[in-house]
């Protein structure tokens, strides 16, 4: 994703003018929408930090930490939407989605 | 959760017909509130009890009960759940102590008590506890004997981790003539915590509020999240407050927040109204019984000018204002008084009216208003009225505030004769001054107002709590690195050994620059004379260079030195930010001002990681420097959207970076709007899972 594209919440029902049903069956207000999503990112990301903190096979563990790093990323440019964001110094690319695709090829059966 | 409250049928444990029996109380308490469900009694020896019968062989017991409750000596209660897990048994309330509570080997029996109940898949109350009440079905299951009489069905619902704090509670509702619908006494809360039974209070339809008496917080984190998720109000009386001794502050900012400030600022953070006093709690009540306050503007009534003042002041320090009554409305109050002696103004003195039906009137004309957002109505009567009156005119205070929803606190007050009469005549809650009044109308304002936009996700991290043993500090060159990473704007900086590269670095960066020594044993560099700043060319890095290699080779003697050369920023505001891992809610952020203001004056903002934006700003507003950031006598102001936006991503690494276990930006420098932050030094202290994390496989470096 290149800089300064905007990120598309996924799976968002139509929901009234106040509502919104994120794809997990929950609805929330319209403007917690976004930290909604970043604190979603954030509660995954600390998750897979303790799984990199866990693993022995160092393989894993670098793959977790990249990981781990592009979603850092993404969840700094969510939580400052809308402000200047000239901040930022990482930024996820195309290199990085296609990276994430090829992985279970890189990793093998 | 349900079958806990709302059993079909119930064993009682540990009953025999003697007198001095604790278990037949309980069977007593369940028939004076006329529990529907079937009850079954189970004691050692064989026998009856009133119309029951006692059995002693559990195959007996006829039926299949959803609930027992178990009152026998502690070192029996193992194997009396394994009996009733056996029996298909999976609801337990365990009212027995002599367990961890106790001593050692009370301990061990609670944790063959907590296995064998897993194996059966049996959840349970306490042990160490005086058991649950629930008057919407009559189930009641103190082994003290209660009185129906002193008690109400009402909406009020508490959970606390003392027995006996329950039990005063009780008698409070009593003397208040308060209802509530379910108490529960948590004991050693060793399998249900307070968080079990808030999840299950916060979706029960007959609770309306709910009320909390904690020594321990089991996980801090989740309590903020059901909190975040309610509109009910949660108040919460918290003791054990003293700090605690095994966290043993390293950096300057994690001393700057005590066990009791992290508490404050997490309750705050998640909207729970925090009382210090059993009486506290009550008003609180009291006050979320009444339409919501739901603006900041408050009319006063009474027949007292005194009483008038003390609410005016007490209006203040809650943050109420006392509008302007209308003119219209001082009219109407004009047509009613006697001698017109007394001037019209909010607080509105009606010592000159009499006659107690002109009271509902003017109340009523008061709370159209549209300015108005609640009452405070202070009466003062004499025995002269009758109480069947007084009765009338209390509904009509009560009618009258609900139909405008709008809160009306009413303070009574008259002497002991009548006292009680005042507070039976109906079920609206009554004050007696208006201080205490007040201070809960505040919170049922702070309530109402809660911003939705501030609910933000608070993630369980019970599983990952770190150990601060095995800690260790992040030497430079990782620190800076991660700084980097992290998207953190850094002073632009080199690394160096020996001075020849440092007059290298430093003309890549240009003068002027800084240099510091760089290394994690020096945690105070300016104390320690490791820093020399504004160093204009590089005859004088040269000089600078020389003197501290030669103070820290002493110091350091045999080591490796490493130096860093950094760009000078101009001089600007300094800043703090830092974090401190609490046991009980995790992650915090503190922020402040630099120089003396942390430090010295402690004037810091706190809130559990991670912030959402507007919890951000709220930290930056609630330090009494902040006017120091927006421009003062004549200085411009700072990049206060840039300070923001650092105080989000530090509370993320918080969060994400589970090898993080303290952070600490300082200094952090503000420049002008528009120019962003920069910093300039900081620390990390990484706890024991970072020891198997290599930096550069993750590309942290490159």
């Amino acid at each position: 994703m290149s800089k300064g594209q905007k990120i598309k919440v996924v799976s968002i029902e139509r929901g009234n003018k106040e509502f919104t049903k994120l794809f997990d069956g929950k609805w929330v207000p319209k403007y917690h929408v976004r930290p909604e999503t970043y604190g979603t990112i954030d509660e995954l990301n600390s998750f897979l930090g303790m799984a990199r903190a866990v693993t022995k096979d160092k393989t894993v563990k670098r793959i977790l930490l990249i990981i781990q790093n592009h979603l850092f990323v993404i969840g700094s440019d969510l939580a400052l939407s809308g402000k200047d964001r000239s901040a930022l110094k990482g930024e996820i690319t195309q290199k990085e989605v296609d990276w994430l695709v090829r992985l279970p090829e890189i990793l093998g059966p | 959760m349900h079958h806990l409250f709302y059993p079909q049928s119930v064993v009682i444990i540990g009953v025999s017909a003697e007198q001095t029996n604790l278990g037949r109380n309980i069977v007593e308490n369940l028939d004076r509130f006329s529990f529907q469900g079937e009850i079954y009694l189970f004691g050692l020896k064989e026998g009856r009890l009133n119309d029951r019968a006692i059995y002693s062989n559990v195959e007996e017991i006829p039926g299949s009960p959803e609930l027992a409750v178990i009152l026998t000596p502690a070192r029996s209660i193992p194997e009396i759940i394994d009996v009733c897990g056996r029996r298909g048994i999976r609801w337990a309330v365990i009212e027995s102590g002599g367990f961890s509570e106790y001593s050692k080997d009370g301990g061990q029996i609670e944790q063959q008590l907590v296995r064998i109940a897993r194996k059966y898949g049996i959840r349970f109350v306490g042990p160490n506890c005086i058991g649950i009440m629930n008057l919407d079905n009559g189930m009641v299951l103190p082994f003290a004997l209660m009185d129906h009489a002193m008690t109400r069905k009402g909406s009020i619902s508490l959970v606390s981790q003392s027995g006996g704090i329950a039990a005063s509670v009780m008698k409070l509702f009593s003397c208040e003539n308060l209802g509530f619908n379910k108490f529960i006494s948590m004991g050693n809360k060793i399998d249900l915590n307070e968080n079990d039974y808030l999840d299950y209070l916060i979706k029960d339809p007959k609770t309306s509020v709910i009320g909390l008496y904690l020594e321990s917080i089991s996980d801090g984190r989740a309590l903020m999240h059901l909190a975040m998720g309610t509109d009910k109000p949660i108040i919460l009386l918290k003791a054990n407050t003293s700090p605690g001794s095994h966290q043993i502050a390293r950096f300057h900012t994690s001393a700057l927040a005590g066990d009791n400030d992290i508490c404050v600022a997490a309750l705050a953070q998640a909207g729970i109204h925090r009382v210090h006093t059993l009486t506290g709690l009550i008003e609180h009540f009291k006050v979320f019984l009444l339409p919501p306050m739901n603006g900041p503007n408050l009319a006063v009534i009474g027949r007292s000018g005194g009483h008038g003042v003390l609410a005016a002041d007490a209006a203040a320090t809650y943050g109420f204002a006392l509008p302007q009554i209308s003119k219209k409305v001082l009219d109407f109050v004009q047509s009613r008084i006697r001698s017109g002696v007394i001037h019209m103004t909010n607080p509105l003195d009606l010592g000159d009216v009499f006659g107690i039906s002109y009271y509902i009137d003017i109340l009523e004309a008061v709370l159209k208003e549209k300015q108005i957002n609640g009452v405070l109505l202070m009466q003062n009567y004499t025995r002269i009225i009758e109480m069947e009156d007084i009765r009338k005119h209390i509904r009509a205070i009560q009618e009258i505030s609900q139909r405008y929803g709008k809160p009306v606190a009413t303070c009574f007050l008259t002497d002991r004769s009548e006292f009680f009469e005042f507070k039976t005549a109906t079920d609206f809650p009554l004050f007696i001054e208006a201080g205490s009044a007040l201070e809960a109308l505040a919170a049922s304002y702070q309530h109402a107002t809660r911003r939705r936009k501030d609910v933000f996700p608070i993630i369980s991290l019970k599983r990952r709590i770190p150990s601060s043993e095995g800690t260790f500090l992040a030497g430079p060159e990782e620190v800076f690195a991660r700084f980097k990473f992290w998207g953190l704007p850094m002073a632009d900086f080199r690394l160096v050994q020996d001075l020849e590269t440092a007059l290298l670095a430093a003309n890549e960066i240009g003068y002027p620059v800084v240099l510091k020594i760089a290394t994690a044993k020096v945690l105070h560099k300016t104390e320690m004379k490791g820093v020399k700043i504004d160093i204009q060319d590089g005859h004088a890095l040269k000089a600078a260079f020389k003197e501290m290699e030669e103070h820290f080779l002493s110091t350091f003697s045999g080591e490796e030195l490493k130096f860093l050369i950094q760009k000078m920023v101009p001089n600007s505001l300094e800043i703090i930010v830092g974090s401190k891992y609490d046991p009980e809610f995790g992650p915090v952020i503190l922020f402040g001002l630099g120089g003396i203001f942390a430090e010295v004056l402690r004037d810091v903002a706190i809130r559990v990681a991670p912030v959402s934006e507007d919890q951000a700003m709220e930290m930056i507003n609630q330090i009494r420097g902040s006017a120091l950031l927006k421009g003062f006598r004549g200085k411009p102001p700072a990049d206060v959207e840039a300070l923001l936006r650092i105080l989000m991503t530090f509370s993320r690494i918080l969060i994400d970076y589970p090898e993080v276990y303290e952070l600490e930006i300082n200094p952090l420098l503000v420049l002008g709007k528009g120019q962003g932050c920069v910093v300039v030094d900081g620390r990390i202290r990484f706890n024991q899972v970072a020891s198997n994390i290599d930096g550069k496989e993750g590309g942290f470096y490159s």
